[in-house]
């Protein structure tokens, strides 16, 4: 399991293909949602300063919440989920990197985005692509060590 | 004779394409305001009533006149009087313009209240120069610049051309029937465009609001 997760977080020759078709298959049963916001989206930018991503990081407009639904959302619907495996890794690190899910955004036509920004990130899992939190291992940090975590592993299976 | 075409018979076929991509979109939106409302959740029980105290107090005056500070209204104050007296213009000069009720009259017997020439002229101004803020907004303003595409800008300048040209043919600046005949080009192209662009942000926001 940690070297699949490794394997995808790495990018190698072996990684997996992205099933486009699983893609569009989840995107298809909020299509109707997703067409409406997408249209609905007039690049007003007035969500801007409701995100605190955005207005701590004022001169990157990428944090600004419609970028982040036009580039990750609005990307999967256009491309009827046909993108490769680096596309979607841009994608995880938007809607994870990028957005904190906290829902603050405001919009004036009243878009939903951290819908919008769940459901990316659900595809993204879909493909097992997601932030390697297990790469910050380590007691300090919180998070289980490479060690810890195979110690668990052999555990579980002995 | 082209005049005659595009004030006749191309003007009805912009109203039928109108009227079917209202209608259309409109049935699609209803769709899907119906899914939303099976799935909406109890209403919520009524709040308490306010007591007395509560409007008079200085202080709850001094939080809304910190919380409108933090609004819309109060970050973009400029932008929000721009967008407010653009949409307003927009469908008010169109509808209360002499000349478009002499044709109203002469067609169907009926007109409606028209403000006076000049009135309409320097609104027709304020609409164009609302246009332009639009315009330097997208291209000068670095975040709305980042996801502006090139349809955004051919709206804005849909919007502006009925305008632009009817101005010029009120002034009869240039060669009037040509710039009469774009006028009614434009006003045409716009009305078909509106179902099919972004331009149906009008009718989109209530939708989301009631979505």
């Amino acid at each position: 399991m940690l070297a699949f997760l490794k394997k995808i977080k790495s990018g190698s020759d072996n990684e997996p293909e992205v099933d486009a078709q699983l893609i569009k298959k989840m995107l298809d049963k909020h299509k109707d949602k997703i067409k409406l916001f997408m249209n609905s989206c007039i690049h007003c930018s007035l969500c801007a300063e409701s995100c605190f991503l955005q207005t701590s990081h004022k001169d990157d407009p990428t944090y600004m919440p419609s970028h982040k639904l036009i580039h990750s959302i609005g990307k999967l619907y256009k491309r009827k989920g046909k993108v490769t495996r680096r596309e979607l890794e841009e994608i995880r690190d938007i809607v994870w990197g990028k957005c904190a899910l906290c829902t603050r955004c405001y919009c004036p036509v009243h878009i939903d985005i951290p819908e919008m920004v769940a459901l990316a990130r659900a595809v993204c899992r879909s493909q097992g692509v997601y932030p390697a939190y297990e790469e910050q291992g380590g007691a300090a940090s919180g998070f289980a060590s490479e060690e810890d975590v195979e110690g668990m592993l052999e555990g579980a299976a002995g | 004779m082209f005049y005659e075409f595009v004030r006749g018979p191309m003007m009805w076929i912009a109203f039928v394409l109108f009227l079917c991509g209202i209608l259309y979109q409109g049935r699609k939106l209803s769709k899907l305001v119906s899914v939303r409302r099976g799935l909406q959740a109890p209403p919520a029980p009524p709040l308490p009533a306010r007591s007395r105290a509560s409007t008079t107090d200085g202080r709850s005056l001094a939080l809304r006149l910190a919380l409108a500070k933090e609004s819309l209204v109060g970050k973009y104050p400029a932008l929000t009087l721009v967008s407010v007296v653009f949409h307003a213009l927009v469908l008010v000069v169109p509808l209360f313009l002499t000349a478009h009720n002499v044709l109203l009259d002469q067609s169907w017997g009926f007109d409606l209240y028209s403000f006076r020439e000049s009135v309409s002229d320097a609104f027709t101004v304020v609409v164009l120069g609302c246009c332009l803020f639009f315009f330097l907004r997208r291209l000068l303003a670095p975040r709305v610049r980042a996801i502006s595409t090139f349809g955004d800008f051919f709206i804005l300048f849909l919007v502006a051309m009925p305008f632009l040209t009817g101005f010029l043919a009120y002034h009869q600046f240039f060669a009037y029937e040509i710039v009469l005949v774009s006028h009614i080009l434009a006003g045409e192209l716009m009305l078909v465009a509106i179902p099919f662009t972004k331009l149906f942000h009008m009718i989109m926001f209530f939708v989301n609001r009631i979505y």
